[in-house]
């Protein structure tokens, strides 16, 4: 559709930038098509050998076995649903308060979470130490997923609540005047009107906590709870790498596999952002 | 009844939106707040809606007050200027949204917005998304969805001000009749004056926060209370032109004296004023005589197509006069351009605003 519409000029450049785009996506293809052989392929045939480890030990050919990835995978799991879930609840909530509501000190939350959103966390990491030793839930689950939060909460947050600042004002009070509290309102319309923001926040939240890596190694001594990112940590350290490549390869696509059917899932809800209904909606 | 006392509203920064607003609207009548932006109508509907807390004073349905409660204890229905419908929710159910808030079943709720999508004539929309309608169409669903629960007030917020000037038209007709057919009080916000005249009973003008005039339509066209509503009143808007009293009964116009045919309520000798004439209430003619002593420089002709519209200077008031005779527009036109003078007739209707303040003094 688009195509037909432009002139003969802008297809030829276009034809041009294509062929440049070509030119700049080889090499990544080309890392694709190694990565993709180095898995499924052994002494050239296909197979899954390489991918024995998800379901239980595997053993490798200099006799060392590697454990199963499942605990590992059930972590990550419960890990990035945690986050992801209650990030999502928490920075709409937030956002919506910031948005809607006036109170006493609405414009300093504002700014701060612009300002914290701008500071690299890494730099905060000894001070988390600290504070989770204070707490008392130092080297656990849980307070690796209260630190992941923090982290992820002033940016989403920030990212929510522009969303609701673009909702009209006049589709709220409509609902208040068609018989809703607030709160129904909010549930039964608006929710539907932030929907692009929520999975957008959803979906970077989602990446963040499957690949997170940094929380778990300095917070979590020793791999007591290994996820997947330390699973395959363990196996590569620095003086020796004791799984094959051909086993990491593998490894690395089981650790993709759920990012992309999120984003399958999620695909279609990011790209319609339907709020409004034609004219004079602002 | 719907009665508003005292009613005032500041909103952050000491801006007064409202003082001292009192209102009182019968039932079953068509009422409209007419203003200017931030003249404070779309505050008062609010107010009256529940969505805005007023500041001070109360504001009481059928003698029951309820300054206080919610939007959803009100039993009223808004219609607003965006149409504010539900992008994610079929047409159907949109309209029938408001019954589901109360708990009406589903089948009875489907039913009654059918009915009342077939009055407005948008039945074969239903299965739509807002975003496939068209602005009227959006605005006739947004219209069902308030009188769907069958409210004892209808609030229309610049409902047509959205749509272009021919589905104004029909729009308008679309709420008057259902209004009349559902003898609900309406309270129309508007801040076209053709709007509100062709709609409302009873039209408030407002201003500063304060009611100019609350009055028929009739009543605001004819008698003026002050300036402001004179000038707010009827297109093309009132000619208006600075006059001294010499005494009782005689104004100096421009060097000229002449004799006041308007009742005046006060003696005014020495005073300036402001004379305010309609443009089809005066007349002019190519040859001075008694009754036309003006001269007037004629700047532009308009040909409006029932008749002409003359712009003309007098002294350094400029005025709008209606022509009917429109076989000399080429005349007129040719004067026009040479900056030509004809001779002008006040008529025997006219206001006279005493200056400054611009209290009406005519005893009508």
């Amino acid at each position: 559709m688009a195509y037909q519409n432009l002139t003969h000029s802008e297809r030829k450049k276009q034809n041009i930038a294509i062929a440049v785009m070509f030119v700049f996506i080889m090499p990544i293809v080309f890392m694709f098509i190694i990565f993709f052989s180095l898995a499924f392929i052994k002494d050239g045939s296909l197979t899954l050998e390489n991918f024995s480890f998800v379901w239980g030990e595997m053993k490798l050919r200099d006799q060392t076995t590697i454990k199963s990835m499942l605990p590992a995978l059930k972590n990550s799991m419960i890990f990035t649903f945690g986050v992801t879930s209650s990030e999502v609840v928490i920075s709409m909530l937030a956002g919506y308060a910031l948005s809607r509501l006036r109170f006493f000190g609405r414009k300093t939350i504002q700014t701060s979470l612009l300002v914290l959103r701008m500071f690299p966390t890494l730099l905060l990491l000894i001070a988390v130490l600290y504070v989770l030793m204070a707490l008392h839930i130092v080297n656990t689950l849980k307070g690796v997923v209260l630190v992941a939060l923090a982290f992820r909460l002033p940016g989403s947050t920030f990212i929510i609540k522009n969303f609701f600042d673009a909702i009209p004002r006049d589709i709220e009070n409509s609902t208040l005047v068609d018989g809703c509290t607030r709160f129904s309102g909010f549930r039964q319309v608006i929710i539907y009107l932030v929907k692009p923001g929520i999975v957008s926040i959803a979906v970077f939240s989602f990446l963040s906590a499957w690949s997170n890596f940094i929380l778990f190694n300095t917070l979590l001594f020793g791999n007591k709870t290994p996820v997947v990112a330390t699973y395959i940590r363990a196996l590569t350290r620095n003086e020796q790498m004791i799984a094959p490549y051909s086993v990491i390869a593998a490894m690395g696509i089981v650790y993709m596999i759920p990012v992309i059917i999120f984003f399958v899932i999620t695909q279609k809800q990011l790209m319609e952002g339907n709020i409004g209904g034609g004219k004079g909606t602002a | 009844m719907i009665e508003i006392n005292n009613l005032r509203k500041v909103f952050d920064r000491n801006v007064v939106a409202l003082e001292k607003f009192n209102l009182k609207i019968e039932d079953g009548q068509f009422i409209a707040l007419l203003g200017p932006s931030g003249c404070g109508k779309s505050t008062t509907l609010n107010c009256l809606a529940g969505l805005l807390d007023p500041t001070e004073g109360t504001i009481l349905f059928d003698g029951k007050d309820v300054t206080k409660a919610a939007p959803k204890d009100r039993n009223i229905g808004m219609v607003f200027q965006s149409y504010a419908l539900y992008p994610h929710l079929t047409v159907l159910d949109n309209i029938a949204f408001p019954l589901k808030q109360k708990g009406v079943p589903k089948h009875v709720r489907y039913t009654k917005a059918r009915d009342v999508a077939n009055k407005l004539q948008i039945h074969h929309l239903l299965d739509r998304k807002p975003a496939q309608l068209s602005g009227g169409q959006q605005q006739r669903v947004a219209l069902c969805r308030a009188i769907v629960k069958e409210p004892k007030i209808l609030l229309l917020d610049e409902p047509m001000s959205n749509l272009d000037a021919r589905l104004k038209i029909e729009i308008r007709e679309v709420i008057k009749s259902i209004q009349q057919d559902l003898g609900v009080t309406a309270i129309l916000v508007t801040h076209d004056q053709e709007e509100a005249m062709a709609l409302a009973d009873k039209i408030a003008i407002l201003d500063g926060g304060e009611i100019q005039q609350y009055n028929t339509p009739d009543m605001l066209y004819e008698c003026p209370n002050n300036l402001f509503v004179a000038n707010f009143m009827g297109n093309p808007p009132m000619n208006f032109m600075h006059a001294t009293m010499l005494d009782r009964t005689r104004f100096s116009l421009g060097g000229t004296s002449l004799e006041c045919v308007m009742k005046l309520d006060s003696d005014l000798t020495g005073k300036q004023v402001k004379l305010g004439i309609r443009s089809h209430l005066m007349s002019f003619v190519f040859e001075k005589d008694e009754a036309h002593p003006l001269s007037m420089q004629v700047r532009i002709v308009e040909n409006l197509g029932k008749d002409l519209l003359v712009y003309g200077t007098v002294g350094n008031d400029s005025l709008r006069v209606s022509y009917p005779d429109k076989s000399r527009f080429a005349e007129l036109a040719a004067l026009a351009k040479q900056k030509g003078t004809v001779y002008l007739g006040l008529g025997s209707r006219y206001n006279v605003f005493e200056m400054p303040g611009g209290r009406n003094c005519v005893l009508f």
